[in-house]
């Protein structure tokens, strides 16, 4: 009994002697790495094109006249509203259309156009590229209008109903002087839903026209602001996007 | 009589005369055996990749290609039960077999570490409302049962200090049932705490699924992660 007693012991000690802190097996992965997200980016491109011409530094009075038909002012046919027959050129600079594109640094947002000296009956078509500039391809989803102050301004269509934001190709009229006369319409142009890779740009445009508005006391330059948002979308969201509202 | 007790002397004499050091007779058997210690193993089998693919012409928003190949064994694109068709480059932006007209938009990826036991992830240009998974086969082939007791993944700094990020709540990590394929079939989650049997197969899936939320755009951060398993009877 000595013996096995001892022995017991010894068996005891060895593995006592094995290690210290005794701890469980383990293995173990890693995982390292890197996450980026993309972007929805979108560049308003210069030059903003005008049939007006570019010349715009006369603040006085019109702009003078020059030999050739550039920069001479086109007018609707039909001094009334809607974009009914083709616009005819006229044979004087009156109105000028200015914008500050070239000021604003890319990204560009917003830029201003600015419609100078201008009649009813006056004229222009306005066309800018719209430039993916982020890494996920975008559509154009709708535009909105604003007020100067960034609220939503109330156009109506040609039926008379109210509009606030155009998904496609329409007419929309403006009471920008507020005193329930028309002031302006324009009718928006193309490219709606067109995909948009990034690095590549499309063009949009509209054409804007100056409506006969008698409320008006045009014996003072008068200045009128709107705002028309773009709005761009992913492209596998499109059409999900809910409007602003009212 | 006297004769007898001269016997036994002389008996008792040679007796002693045997030997010096008269000692007890004894026996000896050997025993001669082998301990082997079994193993907590786990094997990274292979990795795959999700490669979106927007169709160029399409107009229709939903126009895009989801190339989500299990390549096994580095033998080239290996479609789970599909054959890789002949002329096939394995790499993205090549796009998938029979496509054409697709321009590469995004991509997930999985692939080996320089360390041992380690793994690359790589999600580049997420975007809301498709999940980017980036995926591996785990092998347990570790002769002792293990539970998982780590399973952590976290964006870090250039320190590895662990940082806060928009993004950090979009990204998971899910463990599934699998076979030698990376088939997953009908998925069985694999819980933190469930035990791991040697051959077992794991899939692991590290997901970046965004929501529509603008102040994710544009984000980049570098991600840290540990799975550890510990043999069975130490975790409680």
């Amino acid at each position: 009994m000595k013996k096995i007693g001892l022995l017991c012991l010894a068996i005891v000690l060895a593995l006592g002697s094995l290690g210290v802190g005794y701890a469980a097996w383990t293995d173990t992965i890693t995982i390292t790495g890197s996450v980026t997200t993309g972007e929805v980016c979108m560049d308003i491109q210069c030059p903003i094109g005008s049939v007006d011409g570019p010349l715009s530094y006369l603040t006085t009075g019109y702009e003078p006249a020059i030999p050739a038909i550039y920069g001479q002012d086109w007018n609707a046919t039909v001094i009334g509203p809607g974009f009914h027959l083709n616009p005819v050129q006229r044979t004087k600079n009156v109105g000028w259309v200015t914008n500050d594109c070239a000021q604003v640094p890319s990204p560009r947002k917003e830029v201003t156009v600015t419609l100078h000296n201008v009649y009813p009956s006056y004229w222009d078509h306005l066309s800018l590229g719209i430039h993916n500039c982020g890494t996920i391809p975008l559509r154009l989803e709708y535009v909105t209008f604003l007020d100067a102050n960034d609220n939503l301004l109330i156009g109506y269509d040609e039926t008379g109903a109210p509009v606030t934001t155009i998904k496609q190709n329409t007419y929309v009229k403006f009471d920008l002087s507020n005193n329930g006369i028309f002031d302006v319409e324009i009718y928006w142009g193309d490219n709606w839903a067109v995909q948009i890779e990034p690095s590549d740009s499309w063009d949009i445009s509209f054409w804007i026209h100056v409506l006969q508005d008698e409320g008006i006391d045009f014996s003072t330059p008068q200045n009128f602001t709107f705002k028309a948002a773009i709005t761009g979308v992913q492209w596998n969201e499109y059409g999900t996007v809910p409007l602003p509202p009212h | 009589m006297k004769k007898i007790g001269l016997l036994c002397l002389a008996l008792v004499l040679a007796l002693g005369a045997l030997g010096v050091g008269y000692a007890a007779w004894t026996d000896t058997v050997t025993i001669t055996g082998t301990v082997n210690t079994g193993t907590v193993d786990i094997e990274i089998i292979d990795y795959s990749n999700t490669w979106i693919w927007k169709v160029l012409p399409a107009t229709n928003a939903d126009e895009i290609v989801i190339d989500k190949f299990w390549d096994i064994g580095g033998d080239g694109r290996t479609p789970v039960g599909m054959t890789v068709p002949a002329g096939v480059v394995d790499a993205f932006p090549n796009p998938p077999p029979g496509t054409v007209g697709v321009d590469p938009v995004a991509y997930a990826n999985s692939s080996a570490g320089k360390a041992d036991d380690s793994i690359v992830i790589d999600i580049d240009n997420a975007f809301p409302l498709q999940a980017l998974t980036a995926d591996f086969l785990l092998h347990y082939a570790g002769t002792i049962p293990v539970k998982v007791t780590v399973s952590d993944l976290g964006f870090v700094d250039n320190t590895d200090t662990p940082i806060d990020t928009d993004i950090a709540s979009y990204v998971t990590i899910n463990y599934y049932d699998s076979d030698i394929t990376g088939y997953k079939g009908t998925p069985i989650e694999v819980a933190i705490g469930d035990q791991w049997h040697y051959c077992d197969y794991i899939l692991v899936e590290i997901t970046v699924d965004l929501a529509q939320v603008d102040n994710l755009q544009g984000q980049s951060g570098t991600i840290n992660g540990t799975i550890t398993v510990k043999q069975w009877n130490e975790v409680p």
